[in-house]
């Protein structure tokens, strides 16, 4: 494990850093399949966000952070509705989906997710078995630049603009430009609480992020 | 703020996916790769070229090739080295591309809690094989051998190495077997019965011909490739008629269409010979070397056939059957192509062979541009190596059992001792395409577990309790041929596969492997295995002799075509019992027919339901494929129903209405297409499965034998086209 020596003018930078990391890595385990089993965990997560007055506060948000906590059985038979089939899925989460015009995947626009990640020396492990802007990919993605600006911040802070650079890019040239139809999308179709709330969540962080890399 | 670690809880059973890291979350700290990984080599990019084939239930099997860029598939054509498919597709093969990267396509292992309730859970590759695995032991424990679990595969896919589905089945014991084929037996035992076997002649060969009768077949929707061959022939001077109760796009294009009332096709060819014979149309040194019982053959058409009655039969005017017959008997070469659709009826066998008499009378087998053409497996001559697996020693009962595909749900409600338990249902969508859909839901209840291997979410995979992702033909490697042309194609992996997906013969290796942990020797299928290898371990010197092949990795150049053998009994020499060409056959007989070709008697409409309906192939599918994909979406996305317009107005019936369709069995909703292509007498809805809406022609459709297929294909067919039926606007 690496331990980051974090000196105080730093401070709120980093814990910036790690309250983005967390809640993208959240969003990247949910896509993945997994969920935390403690309802604690996303409460933490809600408190980390108003202490750092992140999140503006609003009715909406509130509503869906306090969805997390109620895992229901029906739960993951909605998440496979919406996200994994074997049906026609709901809310397919795919980038290419949502902006190819024939809205397939493997397209030009899964191939531009793949030149992103190259440019950053990323490739997916599955190669050619999963498509690259599968949304926990892109999630995965996002984890791993704002981990190297974490931990570049105090050796190479260069650096760690720089990463900190593609995560704004990133986040401007692709998921910015899906996901909050795809959150759309689930929030029509699902029946689950906590499927809508992470919708709730994930439409609210990148709202967020986008406005303020804009 | 301090990181606190929170298990976690995965969505996937059995999930033991590397770097799934359960339990523990990755940090800012200790950031963990999962599904990303720094690249290490630059990945294998650029542009390549693959063999494929078109592995559809399709006369036309086509030769492919895929270009794959950084391992995508980007685009298919038609492979111009194959002089049949000459550098095309047709739409449906045009869409493959769609379907690889369709976001529908089945991903992943799943279990459904409740059949039928959508409540899907996924779950990993281990769990699916171990759940399997553990209910196969538990049912040869129960019932002392495999019987209770059965097998309904077909025509999905018809590479070769897809046969390692059965394969599968016979490495655990003997099992019950849906036996037969739904769509085109009767033909086959008519061809058997007269000639030996199925026959037809390369169907390039047809631009040799001087009169082409297409009888009850559509090729301009159903064989493209061949309608252009047609069309060259025409070009050439060949007339072409075509015989049909629907004037079909390929009638459309026909010199002459004569509209045949349904089910009457032998009374027209019976009719002709009278005719041929009264006239001495016919060739009598053809008949006296080639053929046994033409003399009585020639009585019975004396005896019983008149022109009068041909024509009140069929409804086709006297005058047309004699212009018709003689036309055929005295142009020479003279061709007929016999379709599947005119034999899928209670007299369909029959009506097959008073028309394979017309080509034997007038002397027109065995020469290039004539003959009776239905299909071929001449080129069908693999050692089906991953199909032919021992049965291990020990494991119950005393063969395979046999269960009537044609009318599958029923058979497999009556089994019994052992009943039936489990079914494995692969390359197939039978809630959709057999008939009395609302039995084989029944069936399905009955059962305690059903395995669907399949590409798409469909009304079978609905009622399944464990899905597995299959590849598409892109995925794996396989080989193919055609029941129709004298290709064989090589069909290369060209990317990897989508997701979880398995090719069928992996799936059989790695559940062969978990039986075997489970209960040692309970499988003998080899539980690894290169897929290429098992490719080329289908050929034989036989076939390499065939195709003027000295090692099958020559086919990675391109397809090759039969060097011999291209002229359906050239030599002479039938395949029947006397080896001549039988109108009078024993054999026939035997099976319970009139041992000549005869008129049976069609089934005619009721007092309750007189309309006939035929559910003919629709240009846009094969069967449930392809239509739930969005390119045929855009261009049709209903079903419907054609009418004549004096029946749609007895009915007090508009164009686009929505019409019930109904008899006891049951009923559709479809909107009304009022048509002159239909006769009054009959209504057409195309057997189609359209995604995300619940209709089914074979909600109505009784599971009728046809008249013969028992001694061919084990079972009778199905007489899909004799199903009646009452209409009302709602
Ligand atoms: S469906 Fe038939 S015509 Fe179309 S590409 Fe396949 S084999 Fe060729």
């Amino acid at each position: 494990m690496k331990v980051v020596q974090v000196k105080p003018n730093r401070k709120y930078k980093f814990d910036h850093l790690q309250i983005k990391f967390q809640a993208f890595h959240l969003l990247k385990d949910y896509y993945s399949g997994l969920v935390w089993e403690d309802p604690e965990a996303y409460n933490v997560l809600c408190q980390s966000l108003d202490d750092e007055n992140y999140f503006q506060e609003t009715e909406i948000l509130k509503e869906g952070l306090e969805l997390l906590s109620k895992i229901e059985p029906e739960v993951i038979y909605d998440f496979n509705r919406l996200f994994v089939g074997p049906g026609k899925l709901l809310a397919p989460p795919y980038e290419s989906y949502y902006r190819n015009y024939e809205k397939l995947l493997m397209q030009k626009e899964t191939m531009a997710v793949r030149e992103f990640y190259s440019s950053a020396g990323i490739s997916v492990n599955r190669f050619n078995n999963e498509p690259d802007d599968f949304i926990a990919l892109e999630f995965e993605f996002i984890c791993y630049l704002l981990y190297k600006a974490a931990a570049l911040l105090v050796d190479d802070p260069n650096q760690s603009d720089y990463y900190l650079e593609l995560y704004e890019e990133f986040l401007d040239r692709h998921l910015g430009k899906w996901v909050l139809n795809h959150c759309k999308d689930i929030l029509e179709h699902s029946s689950t609480e906590l499927c809508r709330g992470m919708a709730v969540l994930t439409k609210r962080l990148i709202e967020n992020e986008i406005k303020k890399s804009a | 703020m301090k990181q606190k670690v929170f298990s976690r809880r995965s969505f996937i059973k059995g999930s033991t996916a590397a770097g799934a890291a359960l339990g523990v979350s990755g940090s800012i700290f200790n950031f963990m790769f999962t599904g990303l990984k720094p690249v290490e080599a630059a990945e294998e990019t650029g542009k390549k070229v693959f063999q494929n084939a078109c592995p559809r239930n399709c006369y036309d099997t086509c030769s492919i090739l895929s270009t794959v860029e950084n391992g995508v598939l980007t685009k298919v054509e038609g492979n111009p080295k194959n002089s049949f498919t000459r550098g095309r597709l047709c739409a449906k093969g045009n869409s493959y591309t769609r379907s690889v990267y369709s976001p529908d396509r089945i991903k992943y292992p799943m279990r459904q809690k409740g059949r039928g309730t959508g409540n899907w859970e996924r779950i990993s590759w281990d769990e699916a094989y171990t759940e399997i695995a553990e209910n196969i032991l538990r049912i040869k424990k129960e019932y002392g051998s495999t019987l209770p679990i059965c097998l309904n595969k077909y025509s999905g896919n018809f590479d070769i190495l897809h046969y390692g589905i059965e394969g599968m089945m016979s490495s655990i014991g003997n099992t019950s077997r849906a036996t037969g084929t739904p769509c085109w037996p009767a033909g086959i035992d008519s061809q058997t019965f007269d000639m030996g076997t199925i026959y037809n002649n390369d169907p390039e060969d047809l631009v040799n011909s001087k009169y082409l009768i297409l009888w009850g077949v559509n090729p301009a929707w159903t064989s493209v490739h061949s309608m252009y061959i047609i069309q060259e022939a025409q070009r050439r001077g060949c007339k072409i008629v075509a015989i049909d109760p629907i004037l079909t796009q390929t009638a459309v294009k026909a010199d002459l269409y004569i509209q045949v009332k349904t089910s009457t096709d032998g009374a027209l060819a019976l009719g002709m010979a009278r005719y041929i014979v009264d006239n001495e149309l016919y060739d009598r040194q053809w008949l006296e070397n080639n053929s046994l019982g033409y003399k009585e053959f020639i009585e019975y058409l004396r005896d019983n056939i008149t022109l009068e009655w041909a024509a009140d039969k069929t409804g086709i005017s006297k005058e047309l059957i004699e212009t018709l017959a003689r036309e055929y008997a005295t142009a020479k070469p003279a061709n007929i192509w016999i379709g599947y659709g005119m034999q899928r009826h209670t007299n369909g066998g029959q009506n097959v062979r008073a028309i394979d008499a017309l080509a034997a009378l007038t002397g027109n087998i065995g020469k290039s541009g004539g003959g009776a053409q239905y299909a071929q497996l001449e080129t069908w001559g693999f050692n089906y190596h991953a199909m032919t697996q021992d049965k291990p020693a020990g494991s119950g009962g005393s063969g395979d059992r046999a269960i009537n595909i044609n009318n599958f749900p029923a058979e497999v409600l009556a089994a019994s001792d052992p009943p039936i338990k489990m079914l494995w249902i692969a390359c197939r969508n039978p809630i959709s395409q057999d008939p009395e859909a609302s039995v084989s839901r029944k069936a399905f209840e009955a059962m305690g577990l059903v395995v669907t291997a399949d590409l798409f979410m469909n009304q079978t995979v609905e009622m399944s309790d464990i899905v597995l992702p299959v590849t598409t033909l892109f995925e794996s490697p396989g080989v193919n041929v055609s029941y129709w042309h004298y290709w064989l194609a090589l069909n290369e992996q060209a990317i990897n596969p989508m997701y979880e997906a398995k090719n069928d013969v992996q799936i059989a290796m790695e559940l062969s492997k978990k039986l075997n942990e489970l209960e040692p020797n309970s499988s003998t299928y080899p539980t690894s295995g290169d897929q290429l290898d098992w490719v080329g371990k289908e050929f034989n010197s036989n076939i390499y002799d065939q195709f003027g092949l000295s090692d099958w990795q020559e086919l990675k150049n391109g397809p090759v075509k039969a060097k011999k053998g291209l002229i359906a009994w050239e030599d002479g020499k039938f395949r029947t019992p006397s080896g001549k060409y039988e109108f009078w056959s024993e054999e026939a007989g035997k099976f319970g027919h009139f041992p000549l070709p005869a008129y049976l008697e069609e089934l005619k409409p009721t007092k309750e339901y007189p309309l006939r309906c035929i559910s003919p192939h629709w240009k846009l599918n094969i069967h449930s494929q392809f239509q739930n994909l969005d390119w045929m979406e855009a261009i049709n996305s209903k079903p419907f129903i054609e009418l004549h317009p004096d029946t749609a107005k007895s009915y007090g019936i508009n164009d686009k209405d929505s019409v019930k369709m109904y008899n006891d069995l049951g009923y559709i909703i479809v909107p009304a297409k009022i048509t002159t292509s239909v006769p009054p007498e009959i209504v057409v809805v195309y057997e189609a499965w359209y995604k995300d809406k619940n209709f089914n022609v074979n909600f109505t459709v009784k599971a009728i034998p046809s008249d013969m297929g028992r001694k061919a294909t084990g079972m009778p067919g199905l007489a899909f086209h004799d199903n009646f039926v009452n209409i009302t606007k709602v």
